[in-house]
């Protein structure tokens, strides 16, 4: 696992895109469909999925199959909360 | 809606255009007569008229009148959010402003929903208003003068709708769904991302609408240039080989015209339909794209793995603003239409003054010089308020695209910021 130190300033749109994919599957997602939806390479997911982690916006489960998969927090919930009412507030014509 | 005054008021107001449909009839019917009747030139009018004025009163009192919808416990601001919100949610188009909510229920016709604290509770109240669309054919139907006393039917027909809708729509709405302020965090975030891309959608939507318009107005630009220039040329040509051997064949003179009007024309039209014609479309694809969206969040369907988020669709939709608004303040009809119906009343009815008043000279001079005058005060009141308006809309687009740019910048940074003190 990359060193989630390494990650100083993350990409907004990176995060948003795993956070809004997490937040829209009902069930904990498997690793590499996350990958796909977050549109970055396997190792740039990687080093996003620890820093995530790290800050607990997600977290990892434990399937029986043996997978691991990942679902959002409720910091991670809130925090893609945040991002969208900013966003939503530029829109609206409301100063941030 | 306890008491139905939008349909009593429908029911006022079209006998009372039905009143003014007659004493038009009656007041043309006098003038038809003017040659057997005593009565002056001017009188013949005040008759003809007074109808028309009469309409014109039916439908300014059909716009200021408003409606009692409900009556609620939760304070105006927020019932008018929650409103918003579950409107958006059925995907009409709702602007938010400091009069309260604009929702646009058919192409020409929109309703006003403001409301107020009365005795302790929340009063919600309705009002038709016309779209952009409307107010345009509002525009060409007093150009024509006669025509306008149809404007008050019109009218009468937005207060219908504007009730049908409050009733069978909003009303349930109001009363029956959940406040906002209930849902949970995952319901919230959904309700942000629909207003966000029903916002963008409506946006979008009235800048492809203002673009086409423009475009509309320059293809008939265009064609009334066209004309002229062909006639000009025309005559021009046939009098300048007078007494030449052409002379007598005119399909030289009509071919000359022709090319003379396609070398001055066509150019103009060609650019309209790359340059103008291409960014409405562009416009149109956006709001098809937002629609999409907006279709999709609410009606919960799956995402594609492999699709841009919503949170960046609004992203690039909050770059798109400036240039949207840019082009329909442009378009003065889409952001003002009042002003502008005003404007147009105003230099028509100097124009029809002035006329009237060249036509009356050699018969009553006196009644000339009055329609003179009055002529000349439509015409300088009209250019006060283009003016004016003019002023605060260049100030209105400076201040918009100034702080664009910052109050994008801040909300990013706001963002990162976020992401990197967690």
């Amino acid at each position: 696992m990359p060193d989630p130190r390494r990650m100083d300033r993350p990409d907004l749109y990176v995060v948003a895109r795993i956070l809004e994919r997490l937040w829209r599957e009902e069930n904990p997602m498997v690793k590499t469909r996350l990958q796909v939806a977050a549109r970055v390479n396997y190792d740039v997911f990687s080093k996003y999925l620890s820093w995530m982690i790290d800050k607990g916006l997600v977290s990892l489960e434990n399937t029986p199959g043996g997978h691991e998969k990942v679902v959002i927090t409720t910091k991670g919930m809130e925090s893609y909360k945040k991002l969208v009412q900013w966003i939503n507030e530029v829109i609206h014509a409301k100063t941030p | 809606m306890k008491r139905d005054n939008a349909r009593n008021a429908v029911v006022i107001l079209s006998v009372a255009w039905l009143a003014m449909v007659v004493l038009f009839i009656y007041g043309m019917y006098s003038m038809v007569q003017q040659s057997e009747s005593a009565d002056p030139l001017l009188l013949q009018a005040v008759k003809m008229y007074s109808a028309l004025l009469g309409g014109v009163i039916i439908f300014v009192l059909s716009l200021l009148l408003d409606y009692e919808l409900a009556t609620v416990d939760m304070d105006p601001k927020t019932t008018l959010t929650d409103l918003a919100h579950r409107l958006r949610v059925l995907r009409y188009r709702v602007k938010e402003d400091r009069n309260g909510l604009k929702v646009r229920i058919t192409t020409s016709t929109a309703v006003r929903i403001r409301a107020t604290t009365v005795g302790g509770r929340t009063v919600v109240r309705f009002k038709p208003e016309h779209s952009a669309s409307g107010w345009a054919a509002l525009i060409i139907l007093a150009f024509t003068v006669y025509l306008s006393l149809l404007a008050p039917a019109i009218a009468i027909a937005a207060i219908w709708k504007a009730r049908s809708f409050a009733q069978r729509i909003a009303l349930p709405q109001i009363v029956e769904a959940k406040p906002a302020s209930e849902e949970s965090a995952a319901e919230n975030i959904r309700s942000t991302l629909i207003d966000g891309l029903s916002e963008g959608y409506r946006l979008a939507s009235e800048a492809y609408e203002a673009q086409y318009s423009n475009y509309q107005d320059g293809i008939l630009a265009t064609i009334t240039s066209a004309i002229i220039v062909w006639l000009f040329s025309f005559t021009a040509f046939v009098a300048l080989i007078k007494g030449q051997p052409l002379y007598s064949d005119w399909h030289a003179s009509l071919i000359v015209s022709v090319i003379v009007t396609a070398i001055f024309c066509v150019p103009p039209a060609l650019y309209l339909r790359r340059k103008v014609r291409t960014r409405a479309y562009e416009f149109k694809s956006w709001s098809n794209r937002l629609l999409a969206r907006l279709t999709q969040e609410t009606s919960s369907a799956p995402p594609k793995d492999a699709e841009q988020s919503v949170f960046e669709v609004l992203d690039d939709v909050s770059k798109q603003i400036p240039t949207w608004m840019k082009v329909m303040r442009k378009a003065g009809m889409f952001t003002d239409p009042l002003t502008w119906l005003v404007i147009f009343m105003l230099a028509y009815a100097a124009f029809y003054m002035i006329l009237i008043g060249i036509a009356w000279s050699p018969t009553d001079a006196i009644a000339g010089i009055v329609f003179f005058l009055g002529g000349g005060a439509m015409a300088l009141l009209s250019y006060l308020v283009y003016t004016r308006w003019r002023a605060n809309q260049l100030e209105e687009e400076s201040e918009v695209t100034n702080s664009w740019d910052t109050r994008l910048r801040k909300a990013k940074e706001r963002m990162q910021n976020h992401l990197e003190e967690l």
